[in-house]
């Protein structure tokens, strides 16, 4: 059932002749499509080389993207003429996701590439807003691509159920294009699995926007493929600390034996790393860093893994954050306990288990001047 | 003043005559006192084993009432940094000793926290300021004092107080607060405390607090319950695969305590021998537990190393 459109026209509730209309009358080297997810900004540029039968070149998240690749894949497609006297159409699609770590480089090199190109180049992103796609953006034709009227979506599902021949509930079409929110394919997927094979209505669950990290939790848990394993994070937007949280709140839903032992060593590993360059600010640690974050823990298991798992964000910096409030007290009835006893502060606080049973002493709490709060605090204990 | 209701406060030593233990070093300090003149010391030593005590004697003597005026202790601070030197232990030192004294003192508990830098800052004030302030440090590892600190002090090693020495002390405890404690718990009293004073009073005030009567059980049991026993059972979930509950339990005992890794860490390999595995699979976790506990001063995350620990006890041996 999943279509891909053929041509341009078929793409609904975007303003896809603006593409035309660049391509006849370039002003600017590239086309820089941006927008939401699933509202056919891709899907526009496959349907534009088709229709046109341009030979068409594309490099996508999926890839490799730093200095090197950009220049050996885009570089010298951008400067040769096509062997068959087509016209050329150069896609790098999900600009946005060109990482700083991973493919460093990369945005510079892409930059220059679209000064010096003679083909057209078009881009897609989610979002450019950032900073370092000022120069991009300057060099670039912007055309935004709003998420789509859920009316438009319906009537597209609609005209899908009668051309599969498929009895359909318009309140439920409707639907499913609502709460996708403007996001078409999103809403041709959830058709299709509230399909059963004999064509009857099945309700499935609510589709829960699946984040990045999620993906690349999924490609290090599953793949063995080294060329995968070292690309998987390129694309996530979480800060290194929150993927570390991520792999391990999820590590054992995934492994298991000596498969968890192993991964674990590698995301241990890979923590010295981290705490080797918070400390000297030595940078080029990352490397290692994320190599044993993604390949080492991928090559832990002994064979690929199929099954569904999803994942979970870990809510431990949240109870630590709790615990060490609760703690405070602790700390304050140490500190005055350390004055006391001529010992620190921090050791009365270590020890404060030996001390628990008669600090409860009237006697000993009146002479530490312990409040109603410290109190309270040992009284639960 | 006030006799102090803590009984490691009230029961400690007011004069050199009633200092138990390490008679050769209370011998040295005592004639340094009798001079009026002390050189910079370095107190090292296992914990409760009289170091404080001995230079607290020393300030009194010297001092007589008094005695808090001329003297600095920088142990309420949890701040272990270059800041403290150059700040509240400088001030201290440069300003003149109160009253007809030659100089004061500044004692450093746990001296061997302070930073490097702390410790390079500290080497020029003890320089500068030697006329009129002495500095004891007190550390239980020498090692970890720099050496251009170590030259300028006076080092005196404390040994761990032997089960005769801590047999007086119970004896001494007992008529000052009426205890009645028999045999058998004097011997387990002497057990737990393995040299340490401080931890064997402690107990001894906790059990007084259930009965004057101390017996064997009573000890026993405020020790238990003063150690967290879950870090056996977060093994035993681990040994027996059940690897994400026995992680789940990890987090929730170093909240509900406010442990440290290293706290847990220590607790697990002092734990490992009374784990039912055998004894080779025990010198290898062991092992492990020594490349965790490097890992974790070297890494960032204390919880996430103590979980690659963990992991390891699942791979189990045929049972031996």
């Amino acid at each position: 059932m999943i279509r891909n459109p053929e041509k341009l026209n078929e793409i609904i509730g975007q303003d896809t002749r603006k593409i035309l209309l660049w391509l006849e009358n370039p002003r600017k080297k590239a086309l820089l499509i941006h927008g939401p997810t699933g509202v056919g900004k891709t899907a526009s540029v496959y349907a534009l080389a088709k229709e046109r039968n341009y030979e068409f070149l594309e490099l996508n998240s999926s890839d490799l993207r730093n200095r090197e690749t950009i220049k050996n894949v885009i570089g010298e497609a951008s400067q040769q003429q096509s062997l068959f006297f087509k016209k050329k159409l150069i896609l790098v699609d999900e600009v946005d996701g060109i990482s700083g770590r991973h493919d460093y480089g990369g945005l510079a090199e892409l930059n220059r590439i679209i000064d010096e190109s003679k083909h057209p180049i078009i881009l897609t992103a989610n979002d450019v807003s950032d900073s370092k796609f000022n120069a991009l953006r300057k060099k670039s034709e912007l055309l935004e691509f709003k998420p789509v009227n859920y009316l438009d979506i319906f009537k597209l599902l609609k005209d899908i159920c009668k051309e599969d021949k498929i009895s359909f509930d318009e309140s439920k079409l409707k639907s499913i294009a609502r709460k996708n929110r403007g996001d078409v394919r999103a809403s041709i997927l959830d058709l299709q699995r509230s399909i059963s094979e004999n064509k009857v209505w099945e309700e499935g669950d609510d589709r829960e926007y699946k984040r990045e990290i999620e993906e690349s939790l999924r490609l290090v848990f599953k793949s063995k493929d080294i060329n995968i394993l070292l690309n998987a994070f390129s694309n996530v937007d979480e800060d290194l600390d929150e993927i570390f949280l991520w792999l391990d709140e999820n590590l054992d839903k995934e492994y298991s034996g000596d498969d968890l032992i192993k991964a674990y060593d590698k995301l241990s590993k890979a923590d010295v790393y981290r705490g080797r360059i918070l400390r000297r600010q030595y940078y080029r640690l990352l490397v290692y860093q994320n190599i044993l974050m993604s390949v080492g823990i991928g090559l832990s298991k002994t064979e690929k893994r199929n099954g569904f798992v999803s994942y979970r964000r870990s809510n431990r910096i949240l109870k630590m954050w709790i615990a060490k409030n609760r703690n405070a007290k602790r700390k304050t009835i140490a500190g005055k306990l350390a004055k006391k006893i001529h010992v620190s502060s921090y050791k009365a606080y270590k020890e404060f288990y030996d001390y628990i049973k008669f600090l409860k002493d009237e006697k000993v709490a009146s002479e530490l001047e312990l409040d109603d709060d410290e109190l309270e605090y040992i009284g639960g204990l | 003043m006030p006799e102090s209701s803590i009984w490691i406060e009230k029961h400690r030593p007011k004069k050199f005559e009633d200092i138990i233990g390490q008679d050769g070093i209370v011998r040295r300090i005592h004639a340094f006192i009798k001079d009026k003149n002390l050189p910079h010391l370095l107190f090292s030593g296992p914990a409760g084993c009289g170091k404080t005590s001995l230079i607290l004697v020393a300030a009194k003597e010297l001092y007589g009432e008094n005695w808090k005026e001329n003297v600095m202790e920088t142990n309420a601070s949890m701040d272990r940094g270059i800041q403290i030197v150059r700040e509240q232990i400088k001030d201290f030192a440069r300003t003149r000793p109160i009253g007809n004294v030659p100089f004061k003192i500044c004692i450093l508990d746990e001296a061997d926290a302070l930073t490097r830098d702390a410790q390079q800052a500290l080497r020029r004030v003890m320089e500068q300021y030697s006329s009129i302030c002495r500095f004891c440090l007190i550390a239980n590892y020498s090692s970890r004092i720099i050496d251009p600190i170590q030259s300028r002090c006076t080092i005196f090693r404390f040994k761990s107080l032997e089960a005769k020495d801590l047999n007086k002390i119970i004896e001494k405890i007992m008529k000052d607060e009426k205890l009645k404690i028999d045999e058998k718990a004097k011997d387990a009293l002497v057990y737990i405390a393995d040299g340490d004073v401080r931890r064997m009073e402690n107990v001894m005030q906790s059990c007084s607090m259930i009965n004057k009567k101390i017996s064997e059980d009573s000890v026993y049991e405020i020790v238990s319950a003063a150690r967290p026993r879950e870090v056996k059972e977060i093994l035993e979930l681990a040994i027996d695969g059940k690897f994400p509950q026995a992680k789940e339990k990890l987090l929730e005992v170093m909240l509900k305590h406010g442990l440290s890794g290293l706290d847990i860490i220590k607790q697990i390999q002092s734990e490992i021998w009374n784990l039912k595995i055998s004894d080779e699979r025990k010198v290898e976790l062991v092992d492990k537990c020594g490349e965790v506990e490097f890992r974790m001063v070297e890494g960032s995350d204390e919880y996430l190393q103590l979980e690659s620990l963990i992991a390891n006890f699942m791979r189990n041996d045929k049972k031996s």
